[in-house]
């Protein structure tokens, strides 16, 4: 490698490193002075979105940034002193300098595909994170005025995760301490059960055989028919359960007024338990319902119902569960059509540790004549929007799948920004297009095919290239090496080179836009000519034309 | 004089290389300045708003193509500053003749008269969702069947309307440039929404900082059309064509200076700091002088020409400033 190679790699690489760093810095005071959202005023987590705000906007600017060190290198840096020396010919500074910049559209292809998105997606989650940051502790005080302190204290706990120099929460904190200490203190050591201060018990049989002992017949009741439906030959479970039975069945004489009604209780319960046991959890939790509203002293029945609506919450949802998290912040007037069909209008879409929470949904059936129909809630289940209107698990008739699920036709991350397309789209990395921009169309959305955005952002890359080979050969024809810049001249030239390169990038692919917008013209003179094979044609022929002219380029000085 | 030829030639050279890409970039940009979705029509209509904007697009080819040569000449066949005016204003001339002759010949050229037509096509983008302000619309197009479906973020309601008709459900509001939608027809609920809500121009010269200084530029202007619009014909193209001189006599010394030195990169990229500060500086000058010349007295019958005075008489204090310092190599 010879010498001025050397000069030219060390004066290029350092000029780059140093203007980024001076671009990040100059991006990063920027937006500490104009992020002025009222929920990051005081944030923790403000610094950090600053930062990557800083390192987005610095990325984004990496076309007239290379475009600027190319022409001050071609301009300045190569008419200095380490470049002149007699082997010094125009190539030995043009060819490192041109694999550097194939380099740099490599580093800026992969910034504006994948970590440009990257970068948007944190910034989002991290504003998201702010956004609930500044209502948890007004939602925590509001709880605490309520006497809800538990629920208060869980939400103090996620602010106080990020910040814990917070006077008012940390007050606040105190508080509830101090109300949780209280609370617990107004329980008599009689109240509390004695089983609780033991070792818990661990199986089915213990707990069954425990309250066997203490009494609680029915609860014993359910242990040990689960603990039998585990283990059916076991001999010890099948005694204590026959004796538990016994004692209940003497109990359901006073609960009980007549034989039928003993009858009707019992056939429930036993097909209820069928339910139970062929997973039919709908069915289960339908039975069980109806006999613990009759019969609500039966403890075995409130355990079964417990139960069945912890199997049913793996597939369904409860309204208190959407009420609860209601105070997080959403996404809102989000607007999309789904495989079913329909056309889906939510209100507010709340997504929250990995669960996704609909409110206020507007239906329509396209093309069905029907009415539109309104929903309170809704939760993404096993890969569709669970609707519900009633506080309660009801099974859903096959016929009926249509009205009371959602299915969209991409995930509920990519549904909750579609409200926000410009948002969605700057998150959307070049794999998540190909794999979406069909279905994310079928939604509704307005975006560029894929071979349509790769021509939208080949105009970026071959405006690197172009500009960047003419506006050196232009810098190289009109340097001088007789003199260092004036410094007149050298404050133009810092001063305008940066917005002459921001200017031209923008007017070059102002002219790609203009190439893909003139693509239907060509499709009615060449048939089905791909968009993007008719932009790469014309761009490479351009290309073509700058690499000569920059090629060109003589070694001497008039 | 073969120097003077030379330059002349080549301005009308850059000229010609750059009229076609200059007036259709003033076209797009008008485009959008307007509110119509370049996307949304054809070549046809962007042509006629180029052709409407032939004359300001000329003009700037004119003054780019100028300060272009001025600041890439070489400098040594420079014999004087004040002869480097003379190949502009030699294709100025050339310029105003053929105008001239073309009105002579009662074929004006129409100015500042966009053809281009707004209709519904131009307007509503069919079969995808349309993000507005306050609502969010979707106009399904499927043979001859027209679905609206309109989302009002004001109160979460959705409106349809599935056999929708031009002109009864959808109207365009060409006065008031907004669309009003009214799903379901007669005395229903009606949607307005503006057109520039409807249109996205992705990436098309949309930059805060490219549309505040259009935003500039278009202040000067406005300025000068106050001035020569309160003037006849004969006055209006007098003071147009000092006006021209003027700026021309003031951008010459200013680029020739740039490219002085030696080092010429600054030259070049001098001609853009010269037109981005020019709205800048044009726009307080103007204002100065709309305040001398409410004065009758001053100039009498020639007050119109005092913006042209000024900047000729800032001109040739340039010139003598730039050709006793400059020219040094």
């Amino acid at each position: 490698v010879s010498t001025i190679t050397k000069n030219v790699l060390s004066f290029l690489i350092l000029s780059l490193i140093l203007s980024f760093v001076l671009l990040f810095i100059a991006l990063f005071v920027y937006y500490n002075r104009t992020l002025d959202e009222a929920y990051l005023i005081g944030s923790p987590l403000r610094n950090g979105l600053v930062m990557r705000d800083a390192l987005k906007g610095a990325l984004g600017l990496l076309p007239p940034f290379i475009l600027f060190n190319f022409i001050t290198a071609f301009s300045i840096y190569y008419t200095l002193s380490p470049f002149q020396t007699e082997s010094f010919a125009f190539s030995t500074v043009a060819v490192p300098s041109f694999v550097i910049l194939l380099l740099l559209i490599l580093l800026t292809i992969f910034s504006e595909f994948f970590f440009i998105p990257v970068l948007e997606k944190g910034c989002e989650q991290l504003r998201f994170r702010a956004r609930m940051l500044d209502r948890a502790v007004p939602r925590a005080e509001e709880l605490y005025a309520q006497g809800r302190f538990q629920e208060s204290l869980e939400i103090l706990d996620l602010y106080r995760d990020e910040d814990m120099s917070n006077e008012n929460a940390n007050l606040l904190y105190r508080n509830i301490r101090k109300a949780l200490e209280e609370e617990s203190t107004q329980y008599s050591p009689e109240e509390t059960p004695a089983a609780e201060e033991e070792a818990p018990l661990e199986t089915s049989y213990e707990k069954g055989k425990a309250a066997y002992e203490s009494g609680d017949y029915f609860v014993a009741l359910f242990y040990l028919e689960r603990a039998l439906s585990l283990h059916s030959g076991n001999r010890e479970i099948q005694e204590l359960l026959a004796r538990t039975r016994e004692k209940t069945a003497s109990l359901l004489g006073s609960l009980t007024k007549t034989q039928q009604e003993t009858r009707w209780l019992v056939q429930n319960k036993t097909r209820a338990l069928s339910y139970l046991d062929n997973g039919q959890y709908y069915e289960a939790y339908a039975l069980f319902s109806e006999i613990h509203d009759r019969y609500p002293q039966l403890a075995d029945i409130r355990l079964y119902l417990e139960r069945v609506r912890g199997e049913l919450q793996r597939v369904d949802f409860l309204p208190p569960e959407m009420a609860e998290n209601a105070w997080l912040p959403s996404y809102d007037h989000v607007v999309f059509f789904d495989r079913g069909g329909y056309l889906n209008a939510v209100e507010r879409i709340i997504p929250w540790r990995g669960d996704y929470y609909f409110y206020d949904i507007t239906r329509y059936r396209t093309g069905g004549g029907g009415a539109v129909e309104k929903w309170p809630y809704g939760k993404w289940l096993d890969g569709r929007i669970r609707l519900k209107k009633e506080n309660s698990f009801k099974k859903v008739d096959e016929g009926e799948m249509d009205r009371y699920f959602i299915v969209p036709y991409v995930p509920p991350g990519y549904v909750a920004l579609m409200g926000d397309r410009s948002l969605l789209m700057k998150q959307l990395s070049l794999y998540e297009r190909i794999e979406l921009t069909e279905d994310l169309i079928l939604s509704g959305l307005d975006m560029d095919t894929v071979p349509r955005y790769i021509a939208r952002e080949a105009g970026v890359f071959f405006s690197i290239y172009v500009l960047t080979l003419i506006f050196s050969g232009i810098a190289w024809s009109k340097r001088s090496i007789y003199e260092f810049p004036p410094f007149f001249k050298l404050i133009i030239f810092l001063v305008t080179v940066p917005i002459l390169a921001f200017i031209a990038h923008h007017i070059y692919t102002a002219g790609n836009d203009m190439l893909l917008y003139l693509h239907r013209y060509v499709l009615r003179a060449f048939g089905n000519m791909s968009v993007l094979l008719f932009v790469l044609v014309i761009q490479a022929a351009v290309s073509f034309f700058a690499t000569f002219y920059f090629l060109s380029q003589r070694s001497g000085v008039e | 004089m073969k120097f003077l030829a030379r330059t002349t030639l080549k301005i009308i050279l850059y000229m010609i290389l750059f009229i076609v890409p200059i007036t259709l970039g003033v076209a797009l940009f008008s485009l959008v300045d307007k509110g119509t979705p370049l996307f949304n029509i054809g070549v046809r209509n962007v042509l006629g708003e180029a052709r409407g904007l032939f004359v300001p697009s000329l003009f700037i080819c004119y003054l780019f193509s100028t300060l272009l040569v001025v600041s890439l000449i070489d400098k040594m066949r420079v014999k004087s500053l004040f002869a480097l005016h003379i190949p502009p204003i030699l294709v100025g001339v050339i310029i105003g003749a053929v105008f001239a002759l073309m009105q002579r010949e009662e074929v004006p050229l129409p100015v500042s008269r966009g053809g281009t037509r707004v209709g519904y096509a131009t307007i509503l983008k069919r079969n995808a969702l349309v993000d507005t302000e306050k609502y969010t619309f979707y106009l399904g197009t499927e043979g001859d069947t027209n679905a609206l479906y309109v989302y009002s973020k004001e109160d979460a309601s959705l409106a349809v309307d599935e056999s929708v008709r031009f002109d009864r459900e959808i109207r365009l509001d060409r006065e008031g440039r907004r669309v009003v939608l009214q799903p379901g027809g007669g005395s229903r609920r009606s949607y307005s929404i503006p057109f520039r809500e409807l249109v996205s121009y992705e990436g098309v010269l949309t930059h805060g900082l490219i549309r505040s200084y259009a935003e500039k530029l278009r202040q000067v202007y406005a300025k000068l059309r106050a001035r020569w619009s309160a003037l006849d014909r004969r006055r209006a193209g007098i003071l147009l064509g000092m006006l021209l001189l003027s700026i021309l006599m003031v951008t010459i010394p200013l680029s020739y200076w740039l490219n002085d030195h030696g080092w010429g990169f600054s030259g070049v990229v001098g001609i853009f700091l010269i037109l981005g500060l020019f709205p800048y500086v044009v726009s307080p000058i103007l204002e100065g002088i709309n305040r001398l010349s409410r004065d009758p007295r001053l100039l009498g019958g020639y007050t119109y020409l005092l913006p042209a005075g000024v900047f000729i008489f800032l001109a040739i204090v340039l010139d003598v400033i730039v050709s006793r310092k400059g020219s040094v190599r």
